[in-house]
Parts: structure tokens; C-alpha cells; sequence
């Protein structure tokens, strides 16, 4: 199984490639005229060095962490799938009603407060933040529910 | 730009306006709360807060910035020395002899000389900006794109080498931040970059998103792992008499207190200087030269008010390069930055000219902000503390309500929800892994600056890179760059000094 650290380390080696392709493709020109893409490939030449050196110092010294440890199972992933959702609902079902169930399922099931606390909870900081946004003049979007 | 009494009459007719003193109150009770708070840092606040700023004008948005970031250093005292837990990281050092001071019953002089050295030093370090940012744009004036990109590299040089953690990571996070700020359509040649085909991503990333993303949905995260539960509680004082020191206790406390405002003005104007590293230098510098050194670590009033005095010096003097240059020293100046930019204003030395009102109205509200902290701060010790023991649970559904509607507010855009959900994700995992967040979002703001630089020296000079050492200024902050990047690769000691000031450990890392 990959270690956390050697995950960053192979996003940071794709970004940094994606922006050394992007320079070359939109062009480099020269010194006297530096093209648009110059910036993007200096960047992604010096990400992939820094990386390449990342790896050489701390490939042996980490104490190679797992991407997902035990206490992250129980809290933070769920919170993770639970936010994830609430952004793909939110323009369907409207911000009040998507908030109730981010807060109310994030008390409940995280963490662990009782249904009735979880309920009143929920409804008095989304109906308080709600109040403050239409007060302020900011429209929260309206889906089909509210 | 001679400091004259009409320059400090336009600062005063600014700031006395109904609006900008409500939100010159708010800003430092909201800091002061967020101070206190061990989950939520001034960084956090104001990446959540930006949006709400977006409907107020810019002058009134930077007083109430700058006042949650001298704020909370005004707050990070109380819960260090009454429950041992640094609501900021630059209260950290405050813990050590702070605590100490509550556990043999002087918990009221310790709350005390934090307040009155943050107020004197805080107070000093608006003096001290205000005598040296007007010359400083002056003379900043004479910049070119050649100094603007040694300033530019200085800035980022500095991040990366006093980051607490590995200097190499802090060096990814940065370029990482610099390439994310050449998303969207190019200013000089107007091509799009690193797009994708999206025609969202063509106006640029925004900085909004992806600071509530690594600072407010990242801690929820972090939050929801670790515990905050404090080791002991300590009494606040009672009587308003108790806060004051002995007669002794002020012997040592008063040179402590200008030693850690000097300590606290230096570090916190370089670029890349900030109110923690303050914090631990001015506490490392008063244990050498203290009269009280002997007491270090077992209750010395003189370690509660060098470092408090010094964390507090670090904003106003962090405010000068913001300014005076319109370069950011550090991730909170990023931030105001941000908000700056949100108007359409870009500041630069042509801001104390051109736009009095803001640069004096801002120095007026730090003046009268540390007023208002003094008197906050002393009568409601006793319930700020008990603010910091606000459940977790409660703390984390706000911060992710606000974080939210935070996101949603810029633009009225739910896709900037998902941005910001998704640079938390990362955000939380980069963490994890050692990877800090401040250096990614400080390269980010100072990216497109040191870019558009480099490309029109180049111009400028015919495709010669002499420009860059022929001009002395140039010459010399690159010159500097170098040699602190160089620096960075010179293995550090086992530990580190700031570890090895620390007689013990905190369970989680204290809120930027």
C-alpha cells in the first residue's frame, strides 16, 4: 500500500508535468520576449527537481504514515463523503434544506450527539446563518425543497 | 511623504464614522475570540471572513481584518497561561511560564502584563509603522520590475526557511501556490494557461475558495481528529486589582516588554516574519539576557511579557511591507491582500498618496483597536475562558456553515463551493503528510506579482538577466534571496530551536 507521503509526492510529479507540457505547448519564446508559457515551465521544471530531491531525503527517514489511518475511518471520511455530497445536492434541493442534513447527519453520526440536540442544533445554525446572508443581500441558492 | 498633522486628521475622520468603529469593535472581539479558540486561528477567521467583506468598502474590510489579527493576539494569552493551551500559534511560548505563573496563584499578573505589554507594544509597533511605511513607499517609488522581483523572491525565500516544518516541503507548497496562480488568462500575452479547456478556470483561481478550503474545511478535519480537552483549568482573577503585577514583577516585566516589541517590530516587518516566530525569538533572547533568567521555565513574568509583547508588535509592523511596497509579508497580509484585491484596489507605495484615507484610517484604528482591547481584555479574562471551552462539536458545524457560505458568497457560485471542498481535502491530507498550507497560499497572492516582474525586466533589459545585479536594490534582495535558500539546505540541529525551548509537547499543533 502507498504511504501518504509517496501519494503527495506522485501528485506533486503530475502537476508538475502537466505545467512543464503546458509551457512548452503555449510556447517559451526567448529571453527578450518571454512567452506566456515560460512561467509554467520554470515552475514545473523546479517542482519536479524539488520533488526528485523530496524523495532523496525523505525516502528513507519517513516514518511512512498510511494514507487513511484507523481514527480517520470513523471521522473524517464520512465527514469527507458528507461534505462531498452536500456540494453535488446543493443547487438540486437548496442551501437550507442540504445544510440541515450536512449539520444535522455531521452531529448525529460523527459526532455522536443525540437526535433531539442534533435537530435543534442543525435548525437554529442554519436558520441564523441563513438570516444573516438575506440580511446581507447575498441570495443562498433555492433548489426544489428550499 | 513627511508625517504632518493633516495626514493623522485624515486617518481621524476616517475612522470616526459610525461603520468603521462598529467594525474596528468587531474585528478585535471576534479576534480576540478566535484568539481563544485553539481549533480556529486569525489565518482561518479572516480566509472565512473575505467574502463578508466583499460588501463592505475596502478602508472598513482592512480595519476589521486587521483588527481579528491583533486581536487574537491579544486573546492567544488568556487560555495559554490559564489552560495551558496556545489559542495561537505565536502564544505558544507563553504557555511555558505563563502556566506556571497561574499553578503558584499569580495567574492575574500574568494576564495582566500580557495585556498591558500587548497594548504598549502593540501601540509602538503602530508608531513605528507609522514613521516608516511613508518613507519606505517613497523611496519604493524608485522600484522597478527588477526590485519588484527581488522583493518578490525574498518574500518567498523567507516563507519557505522559517516554516516550522521541513524547509523542502515548505518549497513544493510554494511553487505549487506559484503555478496555481498562473491558472486562467495570461495579463501580458492574454492566453489561456494550465485551463484545461474549462471555461470556468479562464478568469484565474480565486483566492477566496482556496483559503477556506486549506484554512476553515481543513481544520474541520483536523479538528474532528484531535482533542482539545484542557490538562487543568486554571481561575481566572476575580478582582480587578489582581491583574495588576507586584512591584518586583513589574521590574522584570517592563525591559522585557521593549526588548520583545523591538524583537517583535524586526521580525515582523522582514517579509516572511510573522507573530510566531516573534513570539520565540523574543522569548530566546530574554532568556539570555533577563535578570530573571534564572526563573525561565518555573514562572518568570518576564517570559509572559517578552513574548506576548513581541507577537503583538509583529502585526503592525507585518502591515508595513503590505502598505507601503503592496507586498505581503506574511499569510495573514496574503489574505488582506486578497481583500484588497476583491475592490479592485492593488496596493503598492502608491497607496499612502493616493489613498490617504485608507493608509491613515488604518493606523488610527490600530491605534484605538489596542484601546479597545485593553479594555475588553482585562474585565472579560473570565469569559473569554470560558469560550475556549466551547464544545468541539459545536466549533466544527460552524466553522463548516461559515466555510460554506464563505465560499458560496464571492461570486454567488456554488462550483466555488466545490473548490473550496476540494483544496480542503487536499488541504487536510497535505497536512498529514508535513506539507504546511501558508507557504502554498502566500506563493499563490505573491505569484502573478513576481511574474509579470520578471517578464517585464526581461523586456526592459533586451533579454539580459544583468538587470537583475546591475541594480543595487534588485541586486542586493536577490542577493539575500539566495543566500537564505542556500541556508535552508544547511542541515538544522536535532529538534530545532524552537523545539528546544519547549520543556514539553501539546497534543495538536496550536491554530495559525
Amino acid at each position: 500500500m502507498m504511504s501518504l507521503g509517496s501519494l503527495i509526492r506522485l501528485l506533486f510529479v503530475v502537476f508538475g508535468a502537466l505545467a512543464l507540457r503546458e509551457g512548452w505547448t503555449l510556447g517559451i519564446g526567448s529571453l527578450r520576449a518571454p512567452g506566456p508559457g515560460l512561467w509554467p515551465f520554470l515552475l514545473g521544471a523546479l517542482l519536479l527537481g524539488l520533488v526528485l530531491l523530496e524523495f532523496i531525503v525523505h525516502a528513507r527517514a519517513e516514518g511512512r504514515p498510511a494514507v487513511v489511518g484507523r481514527g480517520e475511518t470513523l471521522t473524517v471520511l464520512p465527514a469527507v463523503v458528507a461534505l462531498g455530497l452536500f456540494v453535488s445536492i446543493l443547487d438540486l434541493i437548496g442551501f437550507v434544506t442540504a445544510a440541515l442534513l450536512l449539520v444535522g447527519g455531521l452531529l448525529f453520526a460523527i459526532h455522536r450527539r443525540g437526535w433531539r440536540e442534533s435537530i435543534l442544533v442543525s435548525v437554529v445554525a442554519v436558520l441564523a446563518s441563513w438570516s444573516i446572508f438575506t440580511w446581507l443581500g447575498v441570495p443562498l441558492p433555492r433548489g426544489r425543497l428550499w | 511623504m513627511d508625517l504632518q498633522f493633516e495626514h493623522v486628521l485624515i486617518g481621524l475622520r476616517t475612522y470616526f464614522t459610525l461603520s468603521n468603529l462598529t467594525f474596528s469593535l468587531i474585528g478585535v472581539f471576534v479576534g480576540t475570540v478566535v484568539g481563544v479558540l485553539p481549533g480556529l486561528g486569525a489565518a482561518a477567521t479572516i480566509a472565512l471572513l473575505l467574502p463578508f467583506t466583499f460588501h463592505m468598502n475596502e478602508v472598513s474590510a482592512i480595519i476589521l481584518l486587521a483588527g481579528i489579527w491583533y486581536g487574537s493576539m491579544y486573546g492567544g494569552s488568556t487560555t495559554s497561561i490559564l489552560l495551558r493551551i496556545p489559542g495561537e500559534g505565536a502564544s505558544i511560548m507563553t504557555c511555558v511560564d505563563g502556566y506556571e505563573m497561574t499553578r503558584k496563584g499569580r495567574a492575574g499578573a500574568a494576564l495582566g502584563i500580557a495585556a498591558i505589554g500587548s497594548f504598549v507594544a502593540g501601540t509602538l509597533s503602530v508608531v513605528g509603522l507609522m514613521l516608516f511605511a511613508p518613507p519606505l513607499a517613497g523611496f519604493a517609488l524608485r522600484f522597478g520590475p527588477a526590485e519588484y522581483f527581488g522583493l518578490g523572491v525574498l518574500g518567498l525565500s523567507l516563507v519557505t526557511r522559517i516554516a516550522s516544518g521541513s524547509t523542502l516541503k515548505a518549497g513544493l507548497m510554494a511553487v505549487a501556490g506559484l503555478l496555481l496562480g498562473t491558472v486562467g488568462i495570461d495579463g501580458i500575452s492574454g492566453t489561456a494557461r494550465l485551463t484545461f479547456g474549462s471555461e470556468t478556470l479562464l478568469t484565474g483561481l480565486d483566492v477566496v475558495p482556496i483559503a477556506i478550503g486549506l484554512f476553515g474545511i481543513a481544520e474541520v478535519f483536523t479538528l474532528m481528529q484531535g482533542k482539545t480537552v484542557p490538562e487543568s483549568l486554571g481561575e481566572p482573577p476575580r478582582r480587578f486589582w489582581d491583574l495588576l503585577p507586584s512591584r518586583e514583577e513589574w521590574r522584570y516585566s517592563i525591559p522585557a516588554v521593549f526588548r520583545g516589541t523591538l524583537v517583535g517590530f524586526f521580525l515582523g516587518a522582514i517579509p516572511g516574519g510573522s507573530a510566531t516566530v516573534s513570539g520565540f525569538a523574543a522569548y530566546a533572547v530574554e532568556k539570555r539576557v533577563s535578570r530573571q533568567r534564572a526563573l525561565f521555565g518555573k514562572g518568570a513574568i518576564a517570559g509572559v511579557a517578552a513574548p506576548e509583547s513581541a507577537n503583538n508588535s509583529a502585526t503592525g509592523a507585518g502591515m508595513i511591507p503590505l502598505l507601503s511596497l503592496g507586498i505581503p509579508g506574511n499569510v495573514i497580509t496574503a489574505l488582506m491582500l486578497g481583500a484588497l484585491m476583491l475592490h479592485g484596489i492593488r496596493p503598492g507605495p502608491m497607496l499612502v498618496s493616493q489613498r490617504p484615507d485608507m493608509f491613515w484610517g488604518v493606523i488610527v484604528s490600530m491605534y484605538m483597536g489596542n484601546v479597545m482591547l485593553l479594555i475588553l481584555n482585562l474585565p472579560l479574562i473570565g469569559l473569554f475562558t470560558r469560550i475556549a471551552l466551547v464544545p468541539q462539536h459545536i466549533l466544527t458545524v460552524s466553522i463548516v456553515l461559515v466555510s460554506v457560505l464563505g465560499a458560496y458568497g464571492v461570486n454567488n457560485n456554488s462550483g466555488d463551493v466545490l473548490l473550496a471542498f476540494l483544496f480542503g481535502v487536499v488541504g487536510y491530507f497535505l497536512r498529514r503528510g508535513g506539507f504546511e498550507e501558508a507557504p502554498l497560499l502566500l506563493a499563490f497572492i505573491l505569484g502573478p506579482i513576481v511574474e509579470t516582474s520578471l517578464r517585464q525586466a526581461l523586456i526592459l533589459s533586451e533579454g539580459s538577466f544583468q538587470i537583475f545585479w546591475t541594480r543595487p536594490i534588485a541586486g542586493a534582495l536577490l542577493a539575500a534571496a539566495v543566500l537564505i535558500t542556500v541556508s535552508s539546505f544547511v542541515p538544522r540541529r536535532a529538534g530545532g530551536w524552537r523545539e528546544r525551548l519547549m520543556p514539553f509537547r501539546f497534543s495538536r499543533r496550536p491554530a495559525l
